[in-house]
């Protein structure tokens, strides 16, 4: 394959996972910017989001579509639920304090995680998408006889993976509108900027941090319900997404939505397209890089803001 | 209609308030006078609920809300403008009004209220809290804390850093509150504003009250302003 095509086969794997990258870190970037919590188990919220997604499927059987659609909708709200009862078991009785919180959640990951391998097993359990056709996809060329498209062989897309690209787009637009255009966004914004204050609002901000971290770890759940098709679940699949929403947040800018959006196309298309070009290997040591070159010259990251 | 009855109070280790009492009825403007770190801020952010009170009680229209979750407190009808003014800076200055509205459920009728109370907020409504200059800071705080149309208002020295036509201006807006039936309680340093504001006074020395006076009594003896302020 010539390299303009190949580069556009590359882009568009990139894309799905700036996708699922997006929806992952966004859940960590809200829970970090509202509650200044570090969810080191972030990942195992996105782990039991692909776990729940395989149970769901296969206890439903019949066309993979209704699996699916019932996992899209029961294994977010599940996970969501599972993460605000620890918020209010666990990090509510340290009184959400930085460094004590960081040691909670590496214990839950471990609880998360050793309690699934128990239950799940260790295997990788796939689940079949709802829909997998392969589109054929057209490239064009100046030729002696001017503009002309055509079809190189290999260059084309399944429609899962176009779904899993609208999907996260639509997620990301309905995440917007709850948090710029919705009493709720406006008392999780308030609560951002000034916890005791809003209190004196009227805004219980004990359960507001239940339900953000709630909605954290239902995103990352929703990510994983996404990726399931296309990649396998295992309880070990947490890892990567954590380390990658972790670089995705820290390079937008810790607590920036904006930031965490363009981070997560800038790493997930470069992911992408070196792991296409070179290896997915070389793709976790630029981003890894890129992270410590932002710690260095820009430590707030891309739109974070300055400490005062 | 607020009765503030020996608590005591502080952060963690350190005990501020020591047995503090004070009360204040409709219509009646009370100073909580004392010098820097008597606990007057403290006195405030306890009776607000956001510090811990280990002693004492706090009754608002008969009912005790010592130990009331805080964001309850506001509900019940205390409208609180703290030191510094504390607004939502990266909200809009519609955004905090509507923070103050969504407290007690308030409508487009007090919304209109405050706005027509502080018109100069009118034309800010989309801008950022932050960007504005230090009056119009304060003129928001005062809007949001009367969006809740609370029967108390606890304001924590509403003129500091204020230029004098900004001050004569929230000074007005006080003496409103009170001829239209509010309780206020103010925290405030500067002399003037206390004897044109208030009617009661309270001294506090070490997180005590140590004498309660009313202004007129304090204008014929000055001598008790140099005696616990110093001035």
């Amino acid at each position: 394959m010539e390299f303009g095509p190949h580069l556009m086969l590359a882009a568009l794997e990139g894309a799905v996972i700036s996708a699922i990258l997006v929806l992952t870190a966004m859940g960590l970037s809200i829970v970090f910017g509202v509650m200044r919590v570090v969810n080191v188990a972030h990942g195992e919220f996105f782990m039991l989001g692909a776990v729940l997604t395989w149970f769901v499927a296969t206890t439903i059987g019949g066309h993979p579509a209704l699996g699916f659609v019932a996992a899209l909708l029961i294994a977010p709200v599940l996970v969501g639920c599972l993460a605000a009862f620890a918020d209010r078991l666990i990090l509510k009785r340290i009184n959400y304090d930085p460094d004590r919180t960081i040691v909670a959640t590496i214990g839950m990951l471990y609880i998360i995680q050793q309690t699934t391998l128990m239950t799940f097993g260790p295997e990788a359990r796939p689940v079949p998408p709802p829909f997998n056709t392969r589109l054929s996809l057209p490239w064009f060329e100046w030729g002696e006889e001017g503009f002309a498209l055509f079809w190189p062989w290999g260059l084309s897309i399944t429609t899962y993976k176009l779904f899993v690209i609208a999907a996260a787009a639509t997620v990301l637009v309905g995440l917007w509108v709850l948090l710029t255009k919705t009493k709720i966004g406006l008392i999780m914004r308030a609560t951002q900027q000034d916890s005791e204050t809003a209190q004196a609002f009227g805004v219980p901000v004990g359960r507001v941090y239940s339900w953000v971290f709630g909605l954290g770890a239902g995103l990352a759940a929703l990510g994983a319900v996404l990726v399931v098709p296309i990649q396998q679940a295992h309880y070990l699949m947490g890892g990567d997404p954590l380390l990658l929403a972790f670089i995705v947040v820290i390079i937008g800018g810790l607590g920036s939505l904006p930031g965490t959006v363009i981070a997560a196309l800038l790493i997930g298309m470069s992911d992408g397209i070196i792991s296409v070009f070179f290896s997915p290997t070389l793709a976790k040591i630029i981003a890894t890089l890129l992270v410590a070159m932002v710690l260095v010259f820009r430590p707030q990251g891309l739109l974070g803001k300055k400490p005062s | 209609m607020l009765e503030v009855t020996d608590i005591h109070s502080g952060y963690g280790a350190v005990k501020v308030l020591q047995g503090l009492s004070f009360s204040v009825k409709a219509s009646e403007i009370l100073c909580l006078l004392g010098r820097n770190g008597a606990g007057k801020t403290t006195a405030l952010k306890s009776v607000m609920g956001q510090l811990p009170i280990t002693a004492g009680r706090v009754t608002f229209k008969g009912e005790e809300i010592t130990h009331m979750a805080p964001h309850l407190i506001p509900r019940q009808g205390l409208g609180y403008i703290p030191q510094g003014r504390r607004l939502f800076a990266e909200l809009t200055v519609a955004e905090n009004i509507e923070m103050g509205l969504m407290t007690r459920k308030q409508g487009k009728d007090t919304r209109d209220w405050v706005l027509e109370l502080f018109p100069r907020l009118r034309e800010r409504l989309t801008q950022m809290a932050g960007t504005l200059s230090g009056g119009e800071q304060q003129m928001l705080a005062t809007a949001r804390a009367l969006c809740l149309r609370p029967d108390v208002l606890l304001l924590d020295e509403p003129t500091e850093g204020l230029q004098p036509s900004m001050i004569a201006q929230i000074r007005d807006v006080i003496l409103k509150m009170k001829a239209e039936g509010y309780a206020i309680v103010l925290v405030e340093q500067r002399v003037d504003a206390i004897l044109a504001l208030a009617d009661h006074v309270v001294f506090i020395e070490n997180g005590r009250d140590v004498e309660a006076t009313t202004v007129d009594d304090l204008k014929s003896t000055p001598a008790k302003l140099t005696r616990y302020l110093g001035v």
